[in-house]
Order: structure tokens, then C-alpha cells, then sequence
């Protein structure tokens, strides 16, 4: 089962989850407060999608040239200059894409369904941090009276569990 | 250093809930004044919306471009509009980076200015095209009489790179933006209609650790990203004419001179901009005197980097004295340009440096603003109108004067503007409150 505690402030909820550092805690905050090495695929996904980009604005420049089949008197027909452009382009063009993918896909966004109650959502809109903590029936009761003692409203206890 | 701690000092008399409750005020209430000021705004747009099916209707003769003079209002207007984009999230990627604790409350007001601006220059290229449902020649795709746009035109870097420049400004607006509309989700009783639109846009955010670590790592990403892209757009613009053998456009530094207009005209537009959202939108205590300083500082640095390229610019036509580019220059100096030219000097020089450097006081800065974006949008109109009238064959020499439905349309794109900003001051958080939040806790 899930304990829902909100703390007023930053400070009383790190106070508590110093506490808490072995249990199994979720938190959900309205500013980033320490933020966690995360394991990320965000920088690679951004050059490898830049390389991409860069392969199809070079395609695109190069073989819209070609398909325009102009008679040039033997000079080139894709001018290296244009194609450095749209290159640059689409370099920008892809990292951009595959940053906001990837950071969709890691970062749990698109998924609608939201953890916290409207109320407590509320209250991390004015400062509060919420806490979620998954107990046993039978630690249930001690973790509430810590959690209340170091600061922390229980929220809807039966809702989570 | 100071701005930090003035900026902590405030914050702390303002605790969270009064900072989330002051910020998300101007999207929960709706005095008069704002309806008055979308009624004149919307009228504005109208008149310059029927001006534009007049156009269509009776063709671009109507307006006052004519050999040789085939740019006027329409393209300077698409500059200047390139160029305020500049600045905006140029500035919030630099001072992202270099982590400066003083942008947080002015980044997002500053990074509206390029997507709206981005949205407005590339309008009025389409505007000026006359047959406006040709637009999609420009895409790499066969037309009509079965040809295939050329990439070596520099109209097609531009559409390039101003579409990219758009879409990745719109991803480093609305990025940071993601926990806000959370805010507004989770804070506010909606009506109806407008309680889906930030559940959607809100993308479920639910603000954990991993969420946050994970935003603040493609913000940064995105700032490395877009830095280069924005130098590369008015670089861009700039080559559209420095690639042209015309007299005083042909020129090497108009990259670098375009790029550095670009960001004084763009500094400028912030200015105005933050001045305006704080008095009408009372928020003094979020954008406070020391944010107007430090951009004032930067303003009057642009000041002599822009004074300091035009002299070297014109210095070296003056002194090289080549035929086609001296009646140019002249023109400019002293003829029908004249009045245009100095007022630009006035408007980015004279007005700005004075005022500047002694006391930079938010209505100070912003007065010299006001006279630069004036002075910035003279400058695109003495280059482009400049150098038109002025060809190298000199029966062809020719004055152009807008008529009114060009400036009846440019005064529907100044509005449009305005408006579009207006409801987005509407309907999200100007200040980013998370990162307000964060500076004031450190």
C-alpha cells in the first residue's frame, strides 16, 4: 500500500527523506529540487539525430538538383556551398527532433494519467512537495506518526493503497 | 552577483504560493483593459486583412513597388521582424548556459518575442509574393511547369533556415513552459473550454526527480542547439542580399553587421516588451530595476558593436568612392534617404547612449529602446529601399513611396504581433514561475 504525506516546503521533505532513504519513495514537486544522475539517452539521441538530419539535407539539397536535370555544359550540377547550407539545416533540424522524442519517451511525458490527487496537485502548485511511500499494513500506522511529526499532511491515505 | 542576491532578497519575502498566485493572476482574471486592448488590436488586424484581399484582388500593383524598387515595406518589414526574433532566445541560451541567475524571470517574455516575430517576418513574405497560393514553389517539390526550386537561390537557405530557427524555438519555449501549464492545470478553476487545453499541453507532467533532471538536460541540450541556429538565420538573411552584386549589399561583413543588428534591434524588443508586461501586468517585483540595468548595459554595448559596423561599412564605400556604390551612399547621406538615415543614427546612436550610460532606470531603458527598434526598422528600410532606387544604370533611378496599403497592412503585422503576445500573456505564465522558484530558493 501507498502513504500520500505532503510537506509544506522543500526543506521539511528532504528533512523527511533523509529518513526515508532505504523505503521505496516517489516525489513529485512543482520545482526541481536535488536533481538525480539520471541515466539519459537525451545527448546521444541528439547527435546521432543531428547525423541523421545532416544525411537528408545533403539528400534533399543534392538530389533536387539532380531531379532538376539542367543542362549545365559539363560544370556540376550540386553546387557543395547550397548543400552546406541545408546541411546545417538539417543537422538542427534532426537534433532537435530526436531531443524532444527522446525526452517524451524517458521522461514518462504523453502519459495522462496522473499519480496525485487534484488537491495535492494543488498544493505542489503553491510550494509543497508530495511524498508517496509504499508500506506495509503493518508499518502503515509508525510511518504516518513520523511523517506527520516531521512535517507532512497525510493526503487520502486509502486512495493510494 | 547582485542581481542574484536582489533577486534571492525579493524572493524570499515572497513565498511560493504568493509567487505561484501573482503569476498565474493575469491568466484567471480578465479586467477591461485587456478586452479594450484586443478590440483595438482586432480591428487593426482586420483592416489590414481586408487590405490584404485588396491586394490580391486588383494585384501587387497596388502597392507601391515598382522597377527597380521591387522590395519595400513588405521585405523591410520581413527583416526587421528576422532580426527581433534574434534576440530573445539567443540571450535566454546564452544566459542559460553561462547559468546566469538574473534571467530567470525575463527568458520566457524574451523567447515569445522569437516565435511570434518568426511567425510574422516569413508572413510578410508571403504577403509580398502577390499570388500568395504559389507559396509552395518554394518546397522541394515539382511545380506546375514541372521545375524544381534551386537550393543555390539564398531564398531557399532562408526558408530552410527560418522554418528550422521557428520549430526550434517553439521546442525551447515551450520546453521550460511544460511544468507551468502543469501549474495552471493543477492551481486554477478553469472554465470548461480551457481546461483540456493545458491537460494536453501539459503532457501529463507530474514533476518528479527523473522528469525534472530530464528537462533540465534537453533545456541545456536545446540552448547549444539553438545558438548557432539563431546566428545562422540572420546570416542567412543577410547573404539574401550580399550575394546580389548591387551596390553597398554586396558586401563581406553583412553577415557579422546583420547578425549584431539582429541582436541590438532584438535586446531592444525585450526591453520594450518586459517594460510594458511590468506595468500593465504590476509585476515589479519579478522584473525589478536590476534586470532593466543588466539590459540596459547589453543595449548600450549593441549600441556602439552596431555604431562601430556601420562606420566601417560606410567608411569603406565613402573612401573607395566606386562609381555605382557612391550614389548610394550618397543618397543616403543627402538625398531622398537623408531623413531616414539620420533619424536612424538619432534612434540607434544619439537617443540610446546618453540615456544608457548614466542611469539605466526601467523607464530610461526603455525610452531607448522604444528609439532603437524605431532606428533598426529605418536601417532595413535605408539598405533595402537604399540601394533599389539607386540601380547601376542610372535612367533607371527611381524613388518608392509605401502606399497606404502597405503601411495599412505593416500596421496589421505590428498589431498582429502585439495581439499574439497579448494572449500569450493571456493564457500562460510570462514569468516562468518554477524557474523563479528555483533562483529565489538558491
Amino acid at each position: 500500500m501507498k502513504i500520500l504525506a505532503v510537506f509544506r516546503d522543500p526543506d521539511s521533505a528532504r528533512k523527511a527523506l533523509e529518513h526515508l532513504a532505504a523505503a521505496d519513495v516517489e516525489v513529485y514537486s512543482g520545482e526541481p529540487l536535488e536533481l538525480p544522475q539520471v541515466r539519459s539517452r537525451l545527448a546521444p539521441a541528439a547527435i546521432l539525430g543531428g547525423l541523421a538530419g545532416a544525411i537528408g539535407g545533403a539528400a534533399l539539397a543534392a538530389l533536387t538538383a539532380r531531379t532538376m536535370g539542367l543542362y549545365t555544359g559539363g560544370m556540376p550540377l550540386v553546387a557543395y556551398a547550397p548543400v552546406g547550407i541545408i546541411t546545417f539545416a538539417g543537422t538542427a533540424f534532426g537534433a532537435i527532433g530526436a531531443t524532444l522524442g527522446t525526452l517524451l519517451w524517458e521522461a514518462g511525458l504523453l502519459n495522462f494519467r496522473l499519480e496525485l490527487p487534484k488537491d495535492a496537485r494543488k498544493e505542489i502548485s503553491a510550494g509543497a512537495v508530495a511524498v508517496v511511500v509504499e508500506t506495509t499494513e503493518s508499518q502503515r500506522s509508525s510511518l504516518e506518526r513520523d511523517l506527520a511529526h516531521a512535517g507532512a499532511r497525510i493526503h487520502a491515505t486509502d486512495e493510494h493503497g | 552577483m547582485q542581481v542574484e542576491a536582489n533577486t534571492t532578497a525579493s524572493a524570499l519575502v515572497l513565498d511560493a504560493s504568493r509567487i505561484t498566485e501573482d503569476l498565474l493572476r493575469p491568466i484567471v482574471e480578465t479586467g477591461n483593459r485587456f478586452w479594450i486592448a484586443a478590440g483595438i488590436l482586432g480591428a487593426l488586424m482586420a483592416w489590414a486583412l481586408f487590405c490584404w484581399g485588396y491586394q490580391i484582388y486588383w494585384g501587387l500593383g497596388v502597392a507601391g513597388i515598382n522597377r527597380p524598387v521591387m522590395w519595400g515595406v513588405y521585405i523591410t518589414n520581413f527583416v526587421f521582424w528576422i532580426g527581433i526574433s534574434h534576440a530573445g532566445t539567443l540571450i535566454s541560451a546564452i544566459l542559460r548556459v553561462t547559468n546566469a541567475g538574473w534571467r530567470r524571470p525575463i527568458t520566457r517574455a524574451a523567447e515569445a518575442i522569437t516565435v511570434f516575430a518568426l511567425m510574422i517576418g516569413p508572413m510578410m513574405i508571403l504577403i509580398d509574393l502577390g499570388r500568395v497560393w504559389l507559396f509552395y514553389w518554394v518546397a522541394p517539390l515539382p511545380n506546375l511547369r514541372g521545375l524544381w526550386p534551386n537550393f543555390r537561390s539564398p531564398l531557399l537557405w532562408d526558408f530552410s533556415c527560418i522554418n528550422t530557427y521557428l520549430l526550434g524555438s517553439i521546442t525551447y519555449l515551450y520546453l521550460p513552459m511544460i511544468p507551468d501549464i502543469a501549474t495552471v492545470r493543477d492551481a486554477t478553476d478553469l472554465s470548461r473550454w480551457r481546461r483540456p487545453l493545458y491537460r494536453w499541453l501539459a503532457l501529463g507532467w507530474q514533476g518528479t526527480p527523473r522528469q525534472w533532471a530530464l528537462l533540465e538536460r534537453a533545456i541545456n541540450i536545446m540552448a547549444i542547439i539553438i545558438m548557432p541556429l539563431a546566428v545562422s538565420v540572420h546570416t542567412v538573411v543577410s547573404w539574401v542580399f550580399g550575394m546580389t552584386l548591387n551596390p553597398m549589399w554586396h558586401s563581406t561583413i553583412f553577415g557579422p553587421y546583420f547578425v549584431v543588428g539582429a541582436i541590438f534591434s532584438g535586446i531592444a524588443a525585450v526591453i520594450v516588451a518586459l517594460y510594458v508586461i511590468r506595468q500593465s501586468l504590476h509585476l515589479e517585483a519579478y522584473l525589478e530595476p536590476e534586470h532593466f540595468n543588466k539590459l540596459g548595459l547589453l543595449l548600450v554595448t549593441f549600441c556602439f558593436l552596431w555604431g562601430y559596423f556601420t562606420f566601417a561599412e560606410y567608411l569603406t564605400v565613402w573612401y573607395g568612392h566606386e562609381s555605382h556604390e557612391w550614389p548610394v551612399l550618397w543618397g543616403k547621406l543627402t538625398g531622398p534617404m537623408a531623413p531616414y538615415f539620420w533619424t536612424m543614427m538619432a534612434c540607434c546612436l544619439l537617443i540610446p547612449v546618453p540615456l544608457l550610460a548614466f542611469r539605466r532606470t526601467p523607464f530610461n531603458t526603455f525610452v531607448a529602446s522604444l528609439a532603437v527598434v524605431v532606428g533598426m526598422w529605418l536601417e532595413r528600410w535605408t539598405i533595402i529601399v537604399g540601394t533599389l532606387s539607386r540601380p547601376r544604370l542610372t535612367f533607371n533611378w527611381h524613388w518608392y513611396r509605401p502606399t497606404w496599403v502597405e503601411l495599412s497592412i505593416m500596421t496589421g503585422a505590428f498589431a498582429y504581433f502585439v495581439f499574439l503576445y497579448l494572449m500569450f500573456a493571456k493564457f500562460f505564465p510570462i514569468v516562468s514561475i518554477w524557474e523563479y522558484k528555483e533562483g529565489a530558493r538558491r
